[in-house]
């Protein structure tokens, strides 16, 4: 979250934290000069936006080989993955989003909102209560959205809702249609549930950043097992319920994926150059090649990338 | 039925266009802007201006709204009549003319102006128009719309006028009412005569304080500035007139703009008069039986900051005219709210849940009001209604109707909710007796004759050739011939030949004209 404090500084918290009141740790904090996507005018809470998160969270996730291998370059070496840059697309830039939004009817005691751009899954936002929702539904128009969904929202034209069907050969009274109204309202909640956002908690690396009171703040991350769909995110949940009072995620674009993945290789084999490409089962060329490409060719030494090239290309 | 297909598309494009003419206007919505909806209406009025030009003049006489009867007009000047054209045309322009406000027909003559439209048509109409006008009263509070428009037709005004609009300022006024804006210039006593726009300007200028200056205008004001200006008098410490006066709709969009604490302390003031004004719509009438309305304060009856609360304010309208008229009557918002003075709009459009609320207690009449988008579950109400009449009230026992506030720019109509249930578009919720009345005949198809049929009585009414209390109300043609007789009534003028001596009118709907001075001796030509 961003709080501006009317000074000259809008600070940062680093990721969402919690705390228990009283206790501050100061020196988890960012002071933003050029990342704010637009200036705060007045003071308000505001999320913070999700690439200044991001960054930051791949960074603390990928920190750089552990064992000076000699494929590595000083680079590599000294500031890891570092400085890392992804593409977002602000919310703004996506086709039609903001009219989506300005028309949606928010619901009465609706605390949280599942978007979907093309019938992809964007985003999952909720909040612990419903004013909050009201107050900082606008914000997701301030969030990122990876560049998958950016193209989603540039194809054709509005997705056909899913709607009521009833048997009519079973209706007989009013008391039958009724019941399948509300017989449809649950098939849709377990269709959305089930099939629609399968894929958010499916396959998720869970961290737990802190804990307080009864709850805690969790940040995940996926295991790029699978390259289907990738969500980031964090969350506040209640330790005992398991029930979220605060939750944000992010849809990765294949590229992120891509990346994610082989960086996720490296780590788990200490950044052994030959265990990762045993382990994609692929050559160490093919790997370094795919390296490149993924846009990490500044992490190997010059001249291993140019033997790898070189090898390929015969 | 001997309708051939060609009938029933064009029985259809009719009716679809009588809905986009009532509801239709140039202002923003909530579900799409100002530019979509006038690309969409600009389309509309020209594939029904080259299809059926013949209906689509004859539809100036339903309840067209003034900013379509705008477009209608503009669109059939700027075209030459051919052989299908109506042949009272030129009647029906007028006609439609003179029951605008004269704000909206100086637009409409910018708009010829900026288009370019001036040919003999246009020009006699301007001309017929401007006679009818009390003309010293449109020179000061319409001032650029008259001179465009005199302009325009190449009108020569009396020389008092023409020095008004065009000349020096210098010399003294005979008219009183030119005199007296003359005189604000110099005299503060001077603006309490003039029109309250134009007095309002003229306060500024002398710099007198506002409540002062409210005090003083206060005979000048009309209805509505007097409505628009309630909360700006009391704020002062002036009173205020009766607020049920008003008419309804207004109303209704009055206590929308109240914050619900302000509602509340002058609940019996305002519960008073909207009780008031229903029963001055329905007039003693009664509607038989059960009626249950469904009405929609979802966040899109918002409308748009141009337009706001409209559909919300159609809707409270509404229910007080059916709380009046029929005899026993249910409300049933989708809020759920009991309270019908302090809706807000708010929350979801779960039309179909309502629906199935609305039918359990068995009504005669269900009437919906709603813009039609059913999104909590999308299409729920379709399903219900669809259900409703296919498998239990086979016998249609209950008469559903659908009026919706609302034009979809994508449809070139009002939104539908279900297929089989009429949906009218409304632009006035006073106009909601005769809408329910006409809806269960609408429910089966209608034929082309029955159209047609229709629309030559709307047409003869319009004209003055029946009996309706809407050709009563319309102001009596006010000029005179110069020798005294009355000025033949454009609507009774027998198509054909022009008058004799006429001889540079090849067009036949171009109404005879003398050269002489016409209206009051205002203009000549």
């Amino acid at each position: 979250m961003i709080v501006d404090t009317g000074e000259e500084f809008v600070e940062a918290a680093y990721g969402t934290r919690l705390s228990v009141p009283g206790s501050r740790d100061p020196e988890r904090r960012i002071r933003l000069h050029h990342r704010m996507h637009k200036r705060l005018d007045d003071v308000r809470f505001r999320f913070l936006p999700m690439h200044v998160a991001m960054e930051g969270f791949l960074l603390l996730q990928f920190g750089g080989p552990p064992v000076a291998w000699q494929e590595w370059s000083q680079h590599a070496l000294h500031s890891g993955t570092a400085p890392r840059t992804e593409t977002w697309h602000h919310g703004s830039g996506i086709d039609g989003l903001d009219e989506a939004m300005r028309r949606f009817e928010i619901h009465d005691g609706q605390c949280g909102v599942a978007v979907y751009i093309g019938d992809a899954l964007a985003s999952v936002f909720a909040t612990p209560h419903p004013d909050d929702f009201r107050a900082l539904y606008p914000a997701l128009l301030d969030e990122t959205y990876g560049e998958l969904i950016a193209r989603y929202a540039g194809h054709g034209d509005a997705v056909s809702d899913m709607e009521v069907r009833f048997d009519e050969s079973a209706i007989r009274d009013l008391a039958d249609i009724r019941r399948q109204a509300a017989a449809h309202t649950e098939s849709w909640r377990r269709f959305h549930d089930d099939v629609m956002t399968a894929d958010l908690f499916a396959d998720r690396h869970v961290r737990e950043i802190r804990a307080a009171g009864d709850f805690v703040l969790r940040r995940f991350t996926p295991t790029f097992t699978q390259t289907a769909e990738c969500h980031i995110g964090e969350e506040i949940v209640d330790y005992d319920t398991g029930q979220v009072a605060y939750l944000k995620t992010f849809r990765l674009s294949q590229t992120q994926i891509r990346r994610g993945r082989l960086l996720t290789v490296l780590g788990d084999c200490g950044w052994r150059l030959s265990d990762a490409a045993a382990r994609l089962r692929v050559t160490p060329e093919q790997f370094g090649i795919q390296l490149d490409r993924a846009g990490f060719g500044h992490l190997l030494k010059r001249h291993v990338l140019d033997g790898f090239r070189h090898r390929a290309r015969r | 039925m001997t309708d051939t297909l060609g009938d029933l598309v064009a029985c259809d494009d009719i009716l679809m266009f009588a809905n986009a003419a009532v509801t239709a206007t140039g202002a923003r919505d909530f579900h799409d802007d100002a530019a979509t909806r006038a690309l969409s209406l600009d389309f509309l009025h020209e594939y029904m201006r080259v299809n059926y030009r013949r209906l689509y003049a004859a539809s100036l006489a339903l309840d067209v709204n003034d900013h379509n009867a705008g477009l209608m007009i503009a669109g059939l000047l700027a075209t030459r009549p051919d052989g299908e054209a109506h042949p009272d045309e030129t009647a029906l322009i007028m006609a439609a003319l003179r029951r605008m406000t004269p704000p909206r027909v100086y637009r409409l003559f910018r708009r010829l102006r900026g288009s370019r439209v001036n040919n003999r048509r246009t020009r006699a109409v301007i001309r017929d128009w401007l006679a009818g006008r009390p003309l010293a009263l449109d020179a000061v509070k319409y001032r650029t719309g008259l001179k465009v428009a005199v302009r325009h037709a190449h009108l020569s005004l009396p020389e008092e006028l023409a020095r008004f609009l065009f000349g020096d300022h210098r010399r003294p006024f005979t008219d009183p009412l030119l005199n007296d804006w003359w005189r604000a210039h110099y005299d503060q006593r001077a603006i309490y005569r003039l029109p309250f726009t134009v007095a309002e300007g003229f306060a500024a200028r002398h710099g007198i304080p506002r409540d002062r200056f409210l005090a003083g205008i206060e005979d000048r004001l009309t209805g509505l500035e007097r409505l628009r200006l309630r909360d700006t008098r009391t704020r002062h410490g002036l009173s205020n007139a009766d607020l049920s006066q008003a008419p309804l709709q207004r109303i209704c969009a009055y206590v929308l703009s109240l914050t619900t604490a302000q509602r509340r302390d002058r609940r019996a003031e305002l519960s008073s008069a909207l009780r008031t004004a229903a029963a001055r719509i329905v007039a003693g009438r009664r509607l038989p039986g059960t009626v249950v309305a469904v009405l929609d304060d979802s966040y899109s009856s918002l409308g748009s900051p141009q337009r706001r609360n409209r559909p919300l304010a159609v809707a409270l309208a509404a229910h007080h005219i059916l709380a009046a008229w029929a005899e026993d009557y249910r409300g049933l918002w989708l809020s759920r709210s009991r309270d019908p003075l302090l809706v807000t709009p708010r929350g979801a459009s779960g039309i179909g849940g309502r629906v199935i609320d609305a039918l359990e207690l068995r009504p005669d009449h269900l009437i919906i009001v709603s813009d039609g988008w059913d999104n909590s579950p999308p299409g729920l109400a379709k399903a219900v209604l669809g259900a409703w009449r296919r498998r239990i009230d086979v016998a249609r026992q209950t008469a559903v109707v659908h009026l919706n506030p609302g034009y979809d720019p994508r449809r070139y109509d009002v939104r539908r909710l279900a297929d089989g249930v009429p949906t009218i578009g409304i632009r006035d919720a006073a106009d909601i007796p005769a809408l329910v009345e006409l809806a269960g005949f609408a429910e089966g198809r209608r034929g082309m004759a029955e159209l047609h049929a229709h629309l030559d009585l709307r047409v003869a009414r319009l004209l003055g050739r029946g009996h309706d209390d809407r050709s009563a109300a319309l102001p009596p043609p006010r000029t005179t011939r110069p020798d005294g007789r009355a000025r033949p009534d454009l609507g009774h003028r027998p198509h054909g030949p022009a008058a004799a001596g006429e001889t540079r009118s090849p067009d036949p709907a171009v109404p005879s004209r003398t050269r002489r001075t016409l209206g009051r001796g205002l203009l000549r030509r």
